[in-house]
């Protein structure tokens, strides 16, 4: 994996130019999109629902081709190779529920291995060592390691989706509302452990949101998208109250208010 | 709260009834279709014969079609044979000194009466006959080709499933690696499925000879038919989350499908599989009607040659073994899901 180690050190993490996407018979998503990322910062994107965050982390994860437009990682364009070294966290987890919570973990280096470990799940020993380390990294013990994804709480889930984002040892993590299917107390705890392993190993995260006071909290930077543009561009001190309007498409900004209080 | 309805102005609103005139002109059309149909299947002749058989039963008939059809066939069925016995002077290279287990010999003095051509008198002499007598030879025999119709349908359904897994990847419209693929795939799948194993059967039969080989294919191919069509839709409506996880980190389509799509899909998988098993059991029961090996064989055999009693035992057996089977893959799906 050394060589998919970042070439330049000043190039962006991320740099995405002129990015277009639109779905099937609907209207463009994004439209002209440009954004850079430096490495190491953890990065918010803030916007109601359908605002275009999902979208524009799908493309980044290649889950979904943009119509146009460029996606560099440290530089070089994006591959599916080097999607390798980006690791991704889920709004619904994406475990396999009937695989053990190890398991799911190392699948994440399954596009490293050959087909026949893969079919029988024969992970190499520094794998296995690996992933041991990140679920303990991430506050689990061996017993849920061997547990059934389907018998983990959300906390539980979401913490072993982050140890599988990890081992891959990306320099990117991309985490589509990490914590929306979470509880308050959760969803602190994992923000906290999403902040912390990335800073460890020195890399950005993408982090989409909707709660106004995670992002506040968390993020080295926010961006406000709506419609698929952006809207605000800053650190969180600078996020005012008007701005947040424009974010979520408000026309009172008491609802605002209520919002950051709940 | 009349008040309330006429005052908000709801009586306006039109709420969806569970049926309307609609649905009436359907149920009288299949009415109408279901008369013609019915005189063309013959129910008035179903009927009558049915009210013979009953009159019979309560004995205000003498006799009845159905009764005596039934008759001919429950007189010779009971008691079923268990054991064979076999004249001796047919059977080539039996060691007289070390006889199959259980067995023994009957000798049997036979008188035969004929017309002597020269004295032109009946003269009566007395023959010596021996049997070779095993008293639970024929039910040994027919759990035999019990065994051997098990053995048809266990292969039949391994290599089906075998072959299944990997044309389901094929069949899946999200997996497919082309369209034309899987077109082509997906009309295989179908025609498999749409050739009744007994004609197939007949047909492989001519081709490969009598036994179990033609019955074997012949399950094989419909299984496969039903398999890959229904592995396929499991593939295709499983839960899209873990697969998208997965290839976000750049796995390819084997990885996605064993490591996100297999394990949601493997009860289903399971419980399709077994339910193939129980049915090729007893497919394969019946397609031995054509030669294809297994129980149905001798069945159809001994049927012809109105060897009820014998049939008796083989029904008997496969009646048994049906609800033997019935509680065991009962149990093991219990287990697995």
């Amino acid at each position: 994996m050394t060589d998919e180690k970042p070439q330049a050190p000043s190039a962006p993490a991320l740099e995405l130019s002129g990015v277009f996407k639109s779905y099937k018979d609907g209207p463009a998503v994004l439209e002209d999109f440009s954004l850079n990322i430096a490495p190491g910062c953890f990065c918010v994107v803030l916007g109601s629902s359908g605002s275009g965050k999902s979208t524009l982390l799908k493309c980044i994860a290649g889950l979904t081709e943009p119509d146009a437009g460029n996606i560099r990682l440290h530089g070089t364009p994006l591959t599916r190779k080097r999607l390798r070294s980006v690791g991704m966290v889920h709004q619904d987890f994406g475990l396999s529920d009937r695989l053990t919570a190890a398991q799911n973990v190392m699948s994440g280096m399954a596009a490293t291995l050959s087909a026949w470990r893969v079919a029988l799940q024969l992970y190499p020993g520094q794998i296995q060592r690996q992933a041991c380390a990140l679920l303990s990294r991430v506050g689990l013990s061996e017993d849920h390691a061997n547990r059934r994804a389907s018998q983990l709480s959300g906390g539980q889930k979401q913490r072993v989706g982050i140890a599988r984002a990890l081992i891959s040892d990306p320099s990117l993590i991309l985490a589509d509302e990490p914590v929306a299917s979470l509880d308050p107390k959760s969803s602190v705890e994992i923000m906290t452990l999403l902040k912390s392993a990335a800073q460890e190993r020195g890399a950005a995260v993408l982090c989409s949101l909707h709660q106004i006071d995670l992002a506040r909290k968390y993020a080295d930077r926010i961006i406000g998208l709506s419609h698929g543009a952006i809207v605000f561009d800053g650190p969180p001190a600078a996020l005012t109250r008007e701005e947040m309007q424009a974010i979520f498409d408000m026309d009172d900004s008491s609802t605002i208010i209520r919002m950051e209080v709940a | 709260m009349s008040d309330v309805a006429q005052d908000s102005g709801v009586r306006d609103w039109h709420l969806k009834q569970p049926f309307g005139w609609r649905s009436l002109l359907v149920l009288f059309m299949v009415l109408a279709v279901s008369l013609v149909s019915a005189e063309r299947m013959q129910f008035d002749r179903m009927a009558s014969q049915i009210g013979d058989f009953a009159l019979e039963t309560v004995g205000l008939r003498e006799s009845s079609q159905i009764g005596r059809g039934m008759e001919s066939v429950t007189r010779d069925m009971f008691p079923i044979a268990i054991a064979e016995r076999r004249p001796i002077d047919l059977m080539d290279g039996l060691d007289e000194t070390e006889l199959p287990f259980l067995s023994h010999i009957e000798t049997v003095d036979i008188e035969t009466t004929e017309l002597d051509p020269e004295t032109l008198q009946m003269t009566t002499s007395v023959s010596e006959r021996r049997f070779l007598v095993e008293p639970i030879g024929y039910l040994v025999f027919v759990l035999g080709k019990m065994v051997e119709t098990i053995e048809i349908a266990i292969w039949a359904s391994l290599i089906a499933i075998l072959v299944s897994l990997p044309l389901a990847w094929l069949c899946a419209g999200n997996y497919s690696p082309h369209p034309i693929i899987y077109a082509g795939a997906r009309s295989f799948v179908s025609l498999l499925r749409s050739i009744p194993e007994l004609i197939s059967a007949l047909f492989l039969v001519l081709a490969f000879g009598f036994g179990p080989i033609a019955g074997i294919l012949a399950l094989t191919f419909h299984s496969i038919g039903f398999l890959a069509k229904f592995y396929a839709e499991d593939i295709e409506a499983a839960n899209t989350s873990p697969q998208h996880a997965l290839k976000a980190t750049g796995a390819g389509t084997f990885a996605i499908l064993r490591l996100a799509v297999l394990p949601q899909v493997l009860p289903s998988y399971t419980g399709l599989s077994l339910y193939i098993l129980d049915r090729n059991i007893r497919m394969a029961t019946v397609i031995g009607l054509v030669g294809a090996g297994g129980i149905g064989q001798e069945l159809k055999g001994r049927f012809d040659m109105f060897q009820y009693d014998r049939v008796g035992t083989m029904l008997l057996v496969i009646f048994l073994t049906v609800m033997a089977l019935d509680v065991v893959s009962a149990r093991f799906r219990n287990r697995l899901v």
